[in-house]
């Protein structure tokens, strides 16, 4: 037999999990600090990369002049100016990371525990079919079977 | 007014009841545009130019996310280059890649904004754009866009080391397309005019847009619209460039009037009707100004007549 409460459920998990729950589902099996710790930490890796290739199309566009001036640069003032610029990108970047992924999980966790209301509902309702199904009484909070 | 309001819900109401036909179609009609413009822009390479192939592509991209229309044209231009240069094959990899890795990693959808740019660019709409965006998007659009303009002139530099490649004889000096291209795009004082008015644009837009007052969402477009055409013309004449004023401020009204378009879309509101209210709990005082939104409420009623016969 169909059950309407139960289709209706079914339905509303369903949808979810197609639609935002693809990217909030997986958010959720981390508690906050690590979901904004590792997002952060892949941040890092990616503003890393774009510095890299930054600083490759830059060098690769001066190469003339930089070719030309080898012998006279200060090496040392000049990898303490790189580090200290490549210090400066990754930490904006890291702010920026860690207030952006501690939003998104902030305002996934309302979807997440409706989500997992109807889940327990269904998980409730398919119990309850269960004991029918052998024979039993299904008595419900608040409500003795006499 | 009643019959406009009425007409957009009705239009609403068609598109989200046959949403699952309309979201495919316009996926596709987007990046059947984008493959177009590159194609248009960046057709060195016949094979990848073809029309069959282009429909193709964007057929597959009716049926899948959004980003994938971004990675696609990242391909499409990255193989185009090859035919220029591997040089250019690979600065347009490194500069994509510089916009993924900063960027497009925290707003995946933000590509196909930087991909619409050159779009306008060739519907002769691209001052309209600052005062649509800013509304409908807001900040977090001026980096895609930046990347945008910067697309558009990025080809026409790719253009015109095409010209200058073929020119050139044996006895010249080999000309390094990675180096005359970036020198183009550093050297175009135009690129970085336009870069910075939009992003001006679209924040003083969208700080408008967000505010309180009365008829903000009109003030925030007419003004966007003004300070378009009062920044491009200070600043053309300040770097002495030379733009055309009757395409700044034609377009400019152009894209105020799509903004209230959009707008109307969205939705409007009844000032007349405006709610002042003030309450407080434990920890708060709140001001509280609701604004109705403007709607018919059309009756959709079945009227079922039933005629009692009397038989005699």
């Amino acid at each position: 037999m169909v059950r309407e409460e139960n289709v209706k459920l079914m339905s509303r998990i369903a949808i979810y999990e197609k639609r935002k729950g693809k990217t909030e589902i997986p958010m959720h099996c981390y508690y906050k600090a690590d979901y904004v710790r590792l997002n952060a930490l892949k941040t890092v890796v990616y503003a890393s990369i774009a510095f890299v290739l930054l600083a490759a199309i830059i060098v690769v566009y001066r190469l003339d002049d930089i070719l030309s001036n080898i012998l006279r640069y200060d090496y040392k003032k000049m990898v303490a100016g790189i580090l200290l610029i490549y210090g400066i990108w990754i930490f904006v970047y890291w702010l920026i990371a860690r207030v952006i992924y501690a939003k998104k999980y902030e305002n996934s966790r309302s979807d997440i525990i409706i989500y997992n209301h109807n889940l327990k509902k269904l998980q409730e309702e398919a119990e309850k079919e269960v004991v029918k199904a052998k024979g039993g009484v299904v008595i419900d909070d608040g409500f003795i079977d006499f | 007014m009643t019959a406009l309001l009425t007409f957009r819900d009705n239009v609403k109401a068609f598109i989200s009841r046959y949403d699952y036909i309309f979201t495919p179609i316009g996926k596709g009609i987007l990046a059947l545009c984008i493959f177009f413009s590159i194609s248009t822009q960046f057709g060195y390479l016949a094979v990848l130019s073809k029309g069959i192939l282009l429909v193709l592509l964007a057929l597959i991209c009716a049926f899948l996310p959004l980003e994938i229309i971004t990675g696609i044209s990242a391909i499409l231009i990255v193989l185009q280059s090859f035919k220029v240069s591997v040089d250019v094959a690979l600065l347009s990899f490194a500069l994509i890649m510089v916009f993924y890795c900063g960027y497009m990693r925290f707003i995946p959808k933000s590509g196909v904004i930087a991909l619409l740019v050159p779009i306008f660019y060739v519907c002769h709409l691209a001052y309209a754009l600052p005062v649509i965006i800013g509304v409908l998007v807001g900040p977090a659009a001026i980096v895609p866009m930046g990347f945008g303009v910067m697309l558009y002139y990025y080809e026409g530099a790719v253009a015109d080391l095409v010209k200058v490649l073929a020119a050139a004889t044996e006895d010249d000096e080999a000309v390094q397309g990675f180096q005359y291209v970036l020198a183009e795009l550093v050297g175009n004082k135009e690129m970085i005019l336009t870069i910075i008015v939009f992003a001006v644009v679209i924040l003083i837009a969208y700080l408008i847009h967000r505010s309180s007052f009365e008829h903000a969402w009109m003030v925030s477009f007419l003004v966007a619209g003004v300070l378009n055409i009062v920044l491009f013309l200070v600043g053309s004449v300040t770097l002495t460039i030379e733009m055309s004023i009757g395409a700044i401020l034609l377009e400019s009204i152009v894209g105020v009037l799509i903004a209230m378009l959009f707008q109307f879309w969205k939705g409007i509101v009844d000032y007349q009707r405006t709610e002042v209210l003030q309450f407080e709990d434990d920890d708060y005082y709140y001001y509280v100004k609701a604004i109705p939104k403007l709607s018919v409420s059309e009756s959709n009623k079945n009227v079922k007549h039933i005629n009692s016969k009397t038989h005699n």
